[in-house]
């Protein structure tokens, strides 16, 4: 086995160093840092940090168009041209726990997407307060209910996908951005065939300041589950 | 896969001319299949001849405990009393009428694989007569979607639960409600179900508890507060609890 975890970065250079350094702690794993042009430096840090590497660090800087979607497209191409054989996706800020990617990668054993669940017995959220709890359950609810997708958090951002279906999925089809992201990418993943597995986690909610919730995160959130039950299925 | 530890047991309800049969089918099949079960009669309050049966069988056979309701308590509540009754890793239960037959109890423990937690029946061809397998499919359809189940044949009682399950369960139901209960919250509880086809056959003793106008407006009404119990208050006291841990 063979893993590379993507970590999407913006402002983010304070983290990065004890993020990178718990993550180089589990064998065998490389980093490839995504960085979205973040103004305080993170590419920078980043570049320090694969220096002393020994390769298992690398950074890529971004220039084109924001956005987590678009940053997660980018480095999974990327990690592609690797020789990575499970490619995995967490947030940089300690919302998820680096200790637990290893129990992610053992489920990725017996499926071909592993997505970190808040929602199912064993997951569980902290820090969150009671609007953001209510406003993400719903969403889930409602996710499930328009696309039928066998998930019980769409919205996850803590997953590992084996390199055969994230090779098979169509990444240049891919339309959204924000938590709509990770629930067009679980869903064609569930298109293509894919066997997804869930497995507990716990969420801690680190970023102080502002939450990247807007109304176009929330619009795109709204509709794209529709535009998902209408696109064509698949063969599968 | 080493011998199963199962207990077996039969809510019996005004059913003396079946229940000895059964026991005694049921000693025999599991002894082929394991050392360590135990067999339960739950008497929930007959007003026939089943204590008398029961206390005669008890002296043949010495795996049988009997555990009596003085007075009738309802389906549900002789359910209850089996599942705490029952000590070993395995649970099994069945009507004590006798529509199954418990020689099939290998078909079940066959599909209890490691990853599996909970086998359920289903009834292959029902030998009532047709307006009640019309009425009976009517119903079947209406529950499973109602209550969103994982198996097709939820009154199907010929079933095989792990104890690592039922543990997780906090079972409430008095009534016939209580299999949707069951089922509805193993899922929830993170089980995995399998299903495997049974013979199901006529009654042969006592008359059907369901099929009358009475009895059937009772039984969708108590479904009715099923449905709120466990598709409403449920889940508000899921978020309820996740807002607070969140906090």
């Amino acid at each position: 086995m063979r893993p590379l975890v993507l970590v999407p970065t913006y402002n983010e250079r304070h983290n990065l160093r004890p993020l990178v350094t718990a993550l180089l702690s589990i064998d065998g794993l490389k980093v490839m840092v995504v960085d979205d042009n973040s103004p305080d430096g993170t590419a920078d840090e980043g570049d320090a940090l694969a220096a002393a590497s020994a390769g298992r660090v690398s950074v890529m800087r971004r220039s084109g168009s924001r956005g987590l979607g678009r940053s997660y497209i980018e480095g999974m191409a990327a990690a592609l041209r690797t020789d990575a054989t499970h490619i995995c996706q967490m947030d940089a800020d300690f919302s998820h726990d680096p200790a637990e990617l290893p129990r992610l990668l053992e489920a990725s054993t017996h499926a071909d997407l592993v997505i970190g669940s808040r929602y199912i017995p064993g997951g569980a959220l902290r820090h969150w307060p009671a609007h953001r709890v209510m406003l993400s359950t719903f969403a889930n609810w409602y996710v499930r209910a328009i696309t039928r997708l066998p998930v019980h958090d769409c919205t996850s951002g803590f997953r590992c996908w084996t390199r055969g279906l994230l090779a098979r999925l169509p990444l240049d089809r891919i339309v959204s951005d924000g938590y709509a992201f990770q629930v067009e990418m679980a869903w064609e993943a569930h298109q293509a065939g894919g066997r997804i597995v869930e497995v507990p986690i716990t969420f801690v909610e680190r970023r102080e300041g502002q939450s990247k919730m807007s109304g176009g995160v929330i619009a795109e959130s709204v509709i794209l589950p529709w535009r998902l039950a209408a696109r064509p299925r698949g063969k599968k | 896969m080493p011998k199963p530890s199962i207990s077996a047991f039969f809510p019996c309800y005004n059913d003396a001319k079946t229940i000895g049969d059964l026991v005694v089918q049921a000693d025999r099949q599991l002894r082929e299949l394991t050392d360590d079960y135990e067999i339960i009669v739950v008497n929930d309050g007959s007003r026939d001849e089943s204590a008398a049966v029961l206390s005669g069988l008890s002296a043949q056979v010495d795996r049988l405990r009997v555990v009596t309701h003085p007075a009738n308590r309802g389906y549900g509540a002789a359910l209850r009393s089996g599942f705490e009754h029952s000590t070993k890793d395995v649970v099994f239960y069945t009507d004590g009428d006798g529509q199954y037959d418990v020689r099939e109890i290998p078909i079940l423990l066959m599909l209890l694989t490691e990853d599996t937690h909970f086998v359920n029946g289903m009834k292959m061809t029902r030998n009532d007569p047709p307006h009640r397998v019309f009425v009976g499919n009517l119903h079947r359809f209406v529950t499973r979607w109602s209550f969103w189940l994982p198996i097709n044949d939820v009154d199907c009682d010929f079933r095989l639960i792990r104890r690592s399950v039922l543990n997780k369960l906090r079972l409430s139901s008095s009534s016939g409600s209580i299999c949707v209960e069951l089922v509805k919250q193993a899922q929830r509880a993170g089980a995995q179900f399998r299903e495997v086809s049974v013979h199901h056959y006529a009654r042969r003793s006592g008359v059907s508890e369901f099929f009358t106008p009475r009895r059937i407006l009772h039984t969708y009404a108590d479904l009715a507060v099923t449905w709120i119990e466990l598709m409403v208050v449920a889940k508000l006291k899921g978020l309820r609890a996740l807002i607070e841990s969140a906090a």
